[in-house]
């Protein structure tokens, strides 16, 4: 066991006029989470810290944050990775709601705008769709995203223009868009041929960086690029 | 957009209509651009500086390749490509960055209106360049 610094930002919409940072000591092991740690803060020192975790296993997206100035998931953060002084700060670019809680509507509306479901009017088959390995493969990593929004507030794009669609929104449309069993690549490729769609992207990475699903994020925007040049994502 | 995606879309941001694919051909520009670029402006680095060599360089020399309309194309699109590429990359800076409409226009009136002059300066001298004034002793 040792003694940790955690520095979080607090803000209280009904009591602050801006964030500040406060510190608690807590006694760690090296194998506790930093989600753990923001557990003993709240259960044991300061019940009124906010914070969203739901299954506390790197699946539900819930506690991405700013650790130490890089976005993560706090339950996949070892403490021992991170240091005997933690920054822990709210996601950048989405209002704060309450401490470390943000508004991620805008996200989830940025979402809903590149149509993220399986769309085919044709009449469906006796029995299932079928597909082959290789065309499930080509957009295998995409299926990952848990929509915890670190890429998209690790955008210096999103944090310029808070009308870009941002790298979630696109990785969710490639998911659709290389299905070869959906039919509205095309209203996708169009929805994101514009100046707040793909081409905001200026490809630097910082998505590729924070996803904690190790998605090839930027890898999957150039092949939407491409699909969109191309005219088409059978290519 | 496709009246059934806006009808499917579940209100995310309002995007304007359509503005074709200027900024589809502006990415491409970019790459294409970038990549001749790597071979216009290396090639010219390493000629003048490092093969010539700044020492040996002399009007005399300039005119002499000038006379070869292959080099005063290659100067064109060295030109070309660099001031373009440039200035694009510009517009894009200030399309992240300056958000209130107005400035955002009076500042890309500034640059496009500097790096487009500066430009077709250059390709004039380039074009009209009379190689035989007198030399300057």
């Amino acid at each position: 066991m040792s003694m940790v610094t955690l520095r979080i930002q607090r803000f209280n919409p009904e009591a602050d006029a801006a964030p500040v940072y406060r510190e608690y000591t807590v006694e760690v092991d090296p194998t506790d989470r930093v989600l753990d740690t923001l557990n003993a803060v709240k259960w044991y020192q300061d019940g009124t810290l906010t914070y969203r975790r739901s299954c506390a296993h790197g699946v539900c997206g819930s506690d991405a944050m700013r650790i130490n100035g890089v976005n993560r998931l706090a339950c996949k953060v070892l403490m021992r990775d991170v240091g005997a002084q933690v920054t822990v700060e709210p996601l950048m670019g989405f209002r704060v709601i309450k401490d470390l809680v943000v508004d991620m509507e805008p996200f989830f509306a940025q979402f809903r705008s590149v149509l993220p479901f399986f769309i085919n009017d044709a009449r469906p088959p006796e029995r299932e769709r079928l597909q082959s390995v290789e065309d499930r493969e080509r957009f295998d990593d995409t299926t990952k995203c848990i929509l915890c929004a670190a890429c998209t507030t690790s955008c210096p794009s999103f944090w310029a223009n808070e009308d870009f669609v941002g790298p979630a929104a696109i990785v969710n449309a490639h998911r659709f868009i290389f299905d070869t069993r959906d039919a509205a690549a095309a209203e996708r490729l169009e929805i994101l041929n514009d100046r707040e769609g793909v081409w905001r992207c200026r490809t630097i990475f910082n998505c590729t960086e924070a996803c904690p699903r190790e998605i090839k994020i930027t890898k999957a925007i150039g092949e939407v690029k491409k699909a969109i040049l191309y005219g088409t994502a059978r290519a | 957009m496709s009246a059934r995606g806006a009808a499917r879309r579940g209100g995310g941001y309002d995007r304007p209509s359509p503005r074709g694919n200027f900024e589809l051909w502006s990415w491409f520009f970019m790459r294409i651009s970038g990549v001749l670029l790597m071979f216009l402006a290396l090639y010219h680095l390493l000629w003048w500086n490092l093969i010539v060599g700044v020492h040996h360089l002399s009007a005399d020399m300039v005119r002499e390749r000038w006379t070869n309309p292959f080099w005063r194309l290659f100067n064109v699109a060295l030109i070309s490509f660099a001031m373009l590429h440039g200035l694009n990359g510009a517009r894009y800076s200030i399309e992240d960055y300056v958000r209130s409409p107005g400035a955002r226009t009076a500042v890309k009136t500034v640059v496009y209106t500097l790096v487009l002059a500066s430009l077709a300066i250059g390709v004039y001298a380039l074009l009209t360049f009379n190689p035989d004034i007198p030399r300057i002793r």
